[in-house]
C-alpha cells in the first residue's frame, strides 16, 4: 500500500469522523440546554469543541512536516478544503449571532452562556460537516 | 463574462498510461486533489500546475487553458 493510499484512507476516516463529532457536540450541547447541566457535559461539549478546532487545523503538518503520508494528508486540495469550510463556519456563526441578537428583542432573559455555546456550536459544527462533506465529494 | 480553468489532465494522464493515484504519487498531492483539478472544481496552484505539466511531459499551456 502507498502512501497515496493510506493517505486516502486516512483521509476518508478523517471525513466520517468530522460528521461523527459534529453531530455529538450538537447532541451533548442540546443535552445540556435540556437540563443536563453538570460538570460532566459541559467538559464534554468543551472537549469536542476544542478536538474539532484542532482537526480544522492543519496540526499534523505542524508537527510532522516531513511525513509523507501528512505530506499527502495534508495537501493543497485539503488546504482550500480547510479555508471554504472555516469561512462557512464564520457565515455560520455571524448568521447565529445576529438571529440571537434579533432574538433577545422579544425574550431579553437568554444567557449569555447559552448564546455563547450555541453559536460556538454552531460554527465548528457547520465548519466540520462542510469540511467532510468538501472531502468525501472530492474522494469521489 | 465568466472563466474558468479547463484542462487536458485526463487525456494526457491516460496517454502516459498513470491512474490518478500514480500521478498523486508523482506531483507530491492526494489523489482526490488530482481528481479535483481533472474536474475542473479545484483550481490549482501555480505550483501544482507546472508540477503536473513536467510529470505528464507538456507545457503548461498544453495542459491547462481560460474557457470563456
Amino acid at each position: 500500500m502507498t502512501a497515496v493510499d493510506i493517505a486516502e484512507r486516512k483521509a476518508r476516516v478523517r471525513a466520517f469522523g468530522c460528521l461523527f463529532i459534529a453531530a455529538l457536540t450538537a447532541a451533548v450541547m442540546v443535552a445540556v440546554r435540556r437540563g443536563w447541566n453538570s460538570d460532566f457535559p459541559q467538559g464534554l461539549w468543551l472537549g469536542l469543541l476544542v478536538g474539532s478546532a484542532v482537526i480544522l487545523l492543519p496540526i499534523n503538518r505542524w508537527i510532522r512536516p516531513s511525513s509523507p503520508v501528512v505530506r499527502f494528508l495534508d495537501d493543497e486540495g485539503t488546504r482550500e478544503n480547510r479555508r471554504l469550510s472555516c469561512t462557512l463556519g464564520f457565515w455560520a456563526v455571524i448568521v447565529v449571532a445576529l438571529l440571537f441578537g434579533f432574538a433577545s428583542h422579544f425574550e431579553p432573559g437568554i444567557a449569555g452562556e447559552e448564546v455563547g455555546q450555541i453559536v460556538a456550536t454552531a460554527g465548528i459544527a457547520s465548519a466540520m460537516v462542510a469540511f467532510a462533506i468538501l472531502e468525501l465529494r472530492a474522494a469521489r | 463574462m465568466s472563466e474558468r480553468l479547463a484542462n487536458r489532465i485526463k487525456s494526457e494522464r491516460e496517454k502516459a498510461s498513470l491512474t490518478q493515484a500514480a500521478l498523486a504519487e508523482l506531483v507530491g498531492v492526494s489523489r482526490k486533489t488530482i481528481n479535483t483539478v481533472e474536474n475542473g472544481v479545484f483550481t490549482p496552484s501555480a505550483t501544482l500546475a507546472i508540477k503536473l505539466a513536467q510529470a505528464l511531459g507538456v507545457s503548461v499551456e498544453q495542459l491547462f487553458w481560460i474557457e470563456r
